[in-house]
């Protein structure tokens, strides 16, 4: 529990900022959505990284908290609860990822 | 009932009310393995998804009596078996969940509670059972005994059957829905709950737990749910042959939307005794085995109580239909701001409408009242759902 300590917002404790390149993390991001979503996996490749894509897909918020946990358990970054509303695209995943949850 | 060489047969379970026939499309195991209650030994295609089936107990596998591929009624011996110590096993097929098989249930046989309610839950006609029990009561073992018995006749193997599709699980659907309207004289009751104090405890109750430890509103709504249908017990169970049979546990039926179309309602067995984090554990599992076509053949069958949640994006509250035998469903509508009275003031809320569907041949109003009530308790005391 205490690797993943929120109060340090830089990140410094676990996560490596940088460790993962932005093609990688959007990669990583749109395969845990056809993990936990198979059927949407054609529609993946046509995804605006810059909209909503929990409403544009119907993710649920099961689906939600599986995405967020596959994520955080694979760049080792924390995703906590507070930051859910503004990790909403592709885009915004893949640099709060890159930057190591800030 | 059994050769003398311990042998014995394993059927095609039904995996759900609405499944007649189904095919095995790849074993897990071999001839000659040696397995153990609970072994998941195949993948069984139904209409509705491919689901893993179970072992009801240890064994030899001695061969095959199905093609991979081959359709088959529920029912047809699909494996034999041979006991491991070579004396005569319990034998038994899976619970057939026909509720008209579940109808049979009438009079009242000697049976214990426990028999009674696996009886119930497996669609086994007591009155069938041979009671080893004092004064010939049937007990827990005679039910599992008596639910292999002699197998159905078997059926020869259909060749022509469509792989399912989104229209024959329609057609499905629509059959046992048009059954229950038609036989069940719904109540709907609803009630709105003000959910804000459970989101601020889960909030806090979450900042300090690791994401895999997080729970969702969800898992408390379902773990409300189990609670209060264990204390108004006049909604959880079966009506079977004109009368009401109660469970003596709660199982949870999640009504689980499939992206393709369709739904499936795998169940939470005995929600009613876990604690929160497990029931959580449970739907995670549950959810992402429905959507990823993975689900169990034991989550299948014996609900008591159907729960559905519409989610975020979903309507304001839905007037469920019952899926029978059982005679009530518990819908949850998405989550909405809106303006509330507190101590003669307005002020704003997140409101979620929870909404009963009960058979009223199995209750009044009255005690769908009190359940809502006992719900909307549990939803302002979210300690008490740990």
């Amino acid at each position: 529990m205490t690797d993943h300590d929120e109060t340090t917002p830089t990140g410094s404790a676990t996560t490596v900022p940088g460790t993962h390149q932005h093609t990688d993390l959007v990669t990583m991001v749109l395969s845990a959505i056809a993990d936990v979503a198979p059927e949407l996996e054609p529609e993946l490749a046509d995804l605006d990284h810059d909209v909503d894509f929990w409403m544009e897909l119907q993710l649920d918020s099961m689906d939600h908290l599986a995405v967020m946990t596959r994520l955080s358990e694979q760049t080792g970054v924390d995703i906590a609860e507070r930051d859910y509303p503004r990790l909403t695209t592709v885009a915004s995943l893949r640099d709060f990822l890159a930057a190591g949850g800030t | 009932m059994s050769e003398p060489s311990g042998a014995f047969e394993y059927a095609m379970p039904s995996l759900g009310a609405d499944m007649d026939e189904g095919r095995v499309i790849e074993w897990r195991v071999a001839p000659g393995d040696t397995v153990h209650r609970g072994d998941l030994i195949a993948v069984v295609e139904t209409e509705k998804s491919d689901i893993d089936i179970e072992i009801w107990h240890d064994g030899i596998i001695d061969d095959f009596l199905v093609d991979v591929g081959q359709l088959v009624d529920v029912g047809t011996p699909i494996a034999r078996l041979r006991s491991i110590d070579g004396t005569a096993p319990p034998p038994r097929s899976p619970p057939p969940d026909e509720p008209a098989s579940v109808a049979r249930t009438g009079g009242r046989v000697p049976a214990s509670p426990l028999a009674r309610e696996l009886a119930a839950a497996q669609g086994i006609d007591l009155a069938a059972v041979r009671g080893s029990g004092p004064g010939g009561a049937v007990i827990e073992a005679d039910v599992i005994a008596a639910s292999t018995g002699a197998p159905p006749p078997a059926a020869p193997a259909k060749s022509e059957s469509p792989r399912r599709s989104p229209d024959r699980m329609r057609a499905l659907i629509a059959e046992r829905m048009a059954t229950a309207n038609r036989e069940i004289p719904h109540y709907h009751l609803s009630r709105d709950l003000d959910v804000g104090v459970l989101d601020s405890w889960l909030a806090e109750h979450n900042a300090a737990r690791p994401i895999t430890e997080r729970i969702l509103p969800a898992a408390c709504l379902v773990r409300a749910v189990a609670h209060a249908a264990s204390r108004h017990r006049e909604l959880n169970g079966f009506w079977v042959d004109d009368h009401f049979e109660p469970a003596d546990s709660v199982n949870v039926a999640m009504a689980i939307s499939l992206r393709r179309g369709g739904l499936v309602t795998p169940q939470i067995e005995r929600a009613d005794e876990r604690s929160l984090d497990e029931v959580m554990a449970a739907l995670t599992e549950l959810v992402a085995a429905a959507r990823t076509g993975n689900l169990r053949a034991s989550w299948m069958t014996g609900s008591t109580i159907t729960v559905t949640h519409l989610g975020d994006t979903g309507a304001d509250l839905v007037h469920g239909v019952i899926s029978p035998p059982q005679v009530a469903l518990v819908g949850f509508g998405r989550t909405r701001t809106r303006p509330w009275v507190i101590d003669d003031s307005i002020v704003v809320r997140p409101i979620v409408t929870s909404t009963l569907a009960a058979d009223h041949r199995a209750s009044d109003g009255a005690v769908g009242s009190r359940f809502l009530a006992t719900l909307s308790d549990l939803i302002d005391n979210p300690e008490d759902l740990l």
